[in-house]
């Protein structure tokens, strides 16, 4: 959904995130839609700001996410509180899954398919009946066991998956999530998250009040949701939430991600990630059968929906990159492309520098040593490097480490025993540079340079390419295989003045997509062939810069208040500048709207084609009758009928019950976080059996209920001071607003440990120790987790010794454990111990004031 | 020399110990695997300073570098962890080392 949308809400959620005071542009929609009667809700262990502009604050313990969110899932079902129309329709509530399905309930909270050695599962019982079922997630298909070797995605193509209208087959979908769900009941609420069942209730009910043919609510999260060993099935509970609430696909429904950096979606979409290629096309992995392109091709292409076209896309991704060496005779160059062997994203890769095989790194636009998790493991890592390039405007706790890091100031390093050769390069500020940024709307907007940038600052745009020049130069001879890649691939882009700056929208050019032969730009994913007669950078940027001289990114005509309201003239929203994803559900299955008030695309049998307020995501001319013949074995969208509006998935309908792409089940459970001051109260598993888990020296972790470490820590932003900090921490201006570090703790436990307001306090765990000041408010308040009480403290990650605003770095205390699906780590759910006094070696005696 | 042999040898022990503990994935094995082999790594290039090893050695570095990558695979694996793949990497590190003590 595009952000304005949330205006058109009745209900908004604002859990896992502090939007107000961290995503505060986009907060003035969730103010206009209260402004307009919606219902606002914040879930949070902390009242922020965010909660004083709430209509109703539920207070929950961090980590819990799941059970509250469980629970309104099963207040819809027990009930019968949900959208039927939508949901029958639209969803695979009445799906019928495979005999051996075994849910946690059964089995003290583990799925069918677990293999306790490896701590992984296999998928097999999760699947529609008969059917094997391709996850339309690329990523998460490449991680997980591979169906189609063993299996069959051609089933797709023989029937649509068996379903019971009735709702009474044991195993659909319906019956599998009342069971699943049933003792989330208010008072399992209350005991595991500490929210009072009252607040809960109210909760479930404004949200379920607000749905249907004429109402619409929406969930905003952030990184209190992702950040957790289970982040991806907190999402999961959401979508089932919305799934049977009909807010999906629809004005005002729908759930948004607040993204923390600028263009955090766009570094996705075109992704700076290790484990998926430009716009979600899946990375060869060399344990899978992806050895020739054939075989890459035959196990990554869904037989049924649209990803059935992934060949086009690839193919013109190849002919982008690699331009002549890019052809039929030559897999298109697929040989080129590096093959995963393993989990190659940041947390790993910060245990590989620790052990001494990554010899050398770029860091650009992030400042690991602050905002990654384990900062003196991150340190030990960095020290072990041959070399490293660090690139930002200020320096940063990254880059000098060697010399003011906390390794160094204990005495456990020094600046001799250190031998990274460490590069800071100067960049250029925003106004600085030309280019894109994508939002978390998927609007891609264009800004132009203001000024040169000072002195030897250069765009990370500069930087990249002449570093490819360099490199191209530098392999230019070689006969080695390995160095084909660098050979191969097209390098070329105009650059402008003595500075050689690239022509920024040159490779927005690429990225949308041009004919090979006459180097035409496309105007839309649907011209892309897989005949190399095509080539594109990002299948679903096409349509960006549609023709020669025309940026749709810069394109800045909003509507007038006379609506429609969906701006389809501010920027470029992917794909095809549709602003609301399926939203072909906006209409009932005849096409026509739901209701005048909620309309948004509808079928015009006049002219036999979907229009309305949006670009329908839709094969514009499929009517609502067309259904499959299922006697040909469709293939692709031939295997959807005119009313499934979820096309990205292989039979077309929203996944109430995820059978493929999950590595930690088909359902979002309620596990405690890895490290939790209390038992799991509903099941025997305490977390989640499939997180990614790292204990080595350095890394260790505190056991469940461990005395030594009785609090709950959680992390959080500041409006003043930018994520790692460094952007508004050299700001005088900003850092006057947060001059120092603090910890929040509620009034109840600071008496408790002797601690005043302003206090030095030390916070510990097994990984490190800080200090800051004590900060006591109401604003924390204890929370009763089954029979005793349970304290949560909470402290800004912002803080480094670098600027003017200074501070103990949080994330010292925090351990590399990854979510099993995104390999995330946990910020939001530790625990902690805590005392008054200082640290020794900061200056204090550590023990007194 | 005695130092790479030495690295290599404990990599190839450390790779053996996570076959036998099979199929437990034991972090702690494949952690020593792929710190011995970064070890082995740093004293076949250092032989070498900046000037450019011969092909044979580049030959090796290769194959050395491959062993590496199937190891962080089971170290950090994406789904199962590839005990067929380890177990081929364990007989290429076996042949490598058996080759340079030939030199």
């Amino acid at each position: 959904m595009a952000l304005w949308d949330l205006a058109n809400s009745d209900c908004i959620v604002v859990m896992g995130s502090n939007m107000a005071e961290n995503h505060p542009i986009g907060f003035r929609f969730v103010v206009e839609a209260k402004q307009r009667g919606a219902t606002i809700i914040h879930v949070d262990p902390r009242f922020t700001r965010t909660s004083a502009l709430a209509d109703i604050h539920a207070p929950i313990r961090s980590g819990s996410d799941i059970a509250f969110l469980g629970g309104i899932i099963r207040h819809i079902l027990e009930n019968d509180l949900w959208f039927r129309d939508f949901a029958m329709n639209y969803s695979n509530i009445a799906h019928i899954i495979e005999d051996g399905y075994g849910d946690p309930e059964q089995n003290d909270g583990i799925f069918s398919g677990f293999n306790a050695n490896t701590g992984s599962y296999k998928e097999d019982t999760w699947q529609y009946k008969g059917k094997i079922v391709p996850s339309s997630i690329a990523e998460h298909r490449v991680q997980t066991e591979e169906k189609s070797e063993g299996g069959d995605f051609e089933s797709m193509t023989r029937s649509p998956p068996p379903r019971d209208e009735s709702l009474q087959h044991p195993n659909c979908v319906y019956q599998i999530m009342r069971r699943h769900f049933a003792r989330y009941t208010p008072e399992m609420v209350e005991r595991v998250t500490g929210c009072p069942r009252e607040a809960f209730l109210r909760v479930a009910d404004a949200l379920a009040r607000n749905s249907g043919r004429e109402r619409t609510g929406a969930f905003c999260y952030a990184v209190g949701w992702t950040h957790h060993s289970a982040g991806v099935q907190i999402i999961r509970a959401a979508t089932i939430i919305q799934g049977l609430l009909g807010n999906v696909g629809r004005p005002g429904g729908g759930i948004m991600a607040l993204r923390g950096h600028t263009s955090i979606q766009g570094s996705t979409d075109i992704p700076t990630l290790y484990n998926m290629l430009p716009t979600y096309l899946p990375q060869p992995n060399v344990f899978h059968e992806h050895g020739t392109f054939e075989k890459y091709l035959h196990n990554e292409t869904p037989s049924t929906g649209w990803w059935n076209n992934f060949p086009k896309y690839i193919v013109s991704l190849l002919k982008a990159w690699y331009g002549e060496q890019s052809h039929a005779d030559n897999e298109w160059g697929y040989q080129f492309i590096p093959k995963l062997t393993g989990d190659a994203s940041q947390l790993p890769m910060t245990q590989a520098m620790v052990n001494g095989v990554i010899k050398g790194q770029f860091i650009l636009g992030q400042n690991p040593v602050v905002g990654a998790v384990n900062s003196d493991f991150v340190e030990r890592g960095l020290s072990r490097l041959d070399w490293l390039v660090v690139r930002d405007f200020a320096m940063t706790e990254t880059a000098n480490f060697w010399q003011k890091g906390r390794l160094v100031q204990r005495g456990e390093l020094s600046p001799a025993d250190i031998g990274t050769e460490v590069f800071f390069l100067p960049t250029a500020l925003a106004g600085e540079k030309d280019g894109s940024v994508t939002n978390t709307s998927r609007l891609v907007q264009w800004h132009d340079v203001v000024l040169e940038a000072p002195g030897d600052s250069r765009s990370d745009l500069w930087f990249i390419y002449h570093l490819g020049k360099q490199l191209k130069q530098l392999y230019a001879g070689s006969d080695e295989k390995r160095d084909a890649a660098i050979q191969a691939l097209t390098w070329q882009y105009p650059v402008r003045g003595a500075r050689q700056e690239p022509d920024a929208e040159s490779v927005l050019r690429e990225v949308n997509g041009y004919t090979v032969a006459d180097r035409k730009q496309l105007a839309s994913y649907q011209e892309l062939k897989d005949d190399g007669s095509t080539a594109c950078g990002g299948w679903m940027y096409t349509g960006v810069y549609p023709k020669d001289g025309h940026n749709v990114a810069r394109s800045r005509k909003p509507d007038g208040p006379g609506g429609p309201g969906s701006h389809l003239g501010w920027a470029f929203s992917w794909p095809s500048n549709r602003r609301t994803l399926y939203n072909r559900a906006s209409a009932d299955p005849e096409g026509k709207p739901w209701s005048e008030r909620k309309k948004m695309v509808w079928w015009d049998a006049e002219k036999h084609e979907w229009t309305g307020t949006d670009i329908p995501d839709f094969i514009k001319t499929r009517p609502p009758s067309y259904r499959p013949d299922w006697s040909k074995h469709p293939r692709g969208m031939e295997a959807h009928s005119g009313t499934d509006p979820f096309i990205m998935e292989a039979d077309g309908h929203c996944q109430l019950f995820v059978p493929s792409g999950l590595k930690d089940g088909p359902l979002p459970t309620h596990y405690e976080p890895i490290e939790s001051p209390v038992a799991n109260q509903l099941y025997g598993q305490q977390f989640n059996p499939a997180a990614k888990l790292w204990t080595r020296p350095g890394n260790e972790l505190h056991a469940p209920e461990d005395e030594r470490f009785p609090y709950v820590f959680t992390t959080y932003r500041l409006t003043e001071l930018h994520c790692g900090g460094i952007v508004s921490r050299v700001t005088p201006h900003t850092a006057e607003l947060q001059p120092e570090a603090f910890v929040e703790i509620a009034p109840e436990l600071a008496t408790q440990l002797g601690i005043k307001h302003l206090d030095w306090v030390v916070l510990s765990t097994v990984r490190g120790e800080i200090e800051a000041r004590a900060l006591v408010t109401e604003r924390l308040r204890p929370f009763t987790i089954g029979d005793r009480t349970v304290h949560q403290v909470g402290m800004p990650w912002v803080y480094g010794w670098q600027g003017y605003a200074h501070g103990d770095i949080a994330n010292v205390l925090l351990a590399i454990t990854g979510d099993p699906n995104t390999s995330i780590h946990s910020t939001k759910a530790i625990t902690c111990d805590l005392r008054r006094g200082r640290l020794a070696h900061a200056g204090g005696t550590g023990h007194g004031l | 020399m005695a130092y790479s042999e030495d690295a290599g040898q404990a990599a190839l022990a450390a790779i053996d110990r996570a076959l036998e503990h099979r199929p437990e994935k034991d972090g702690h094995d494949f952690a020593d695997a792929a710190q011995h082999l970064a070890m082995l790594r740093d004293a076949m290039t250092a032989r070498y300073g900046d000037a450019p090893p011969p092909p044979v050695s580049r030959e090796r570095l290769a194959r050395l570098n491959a062993i590496l990558s199937v190891v962080l695979g089971g170290h950090f694996p994406l789904g199962s962890i590839p005990w067929h793949e380890i177990e081929l990497a364990r007989g290429w590190l076996a042949d490598l080392l058996g080759e340079k003590a030939a030199d």
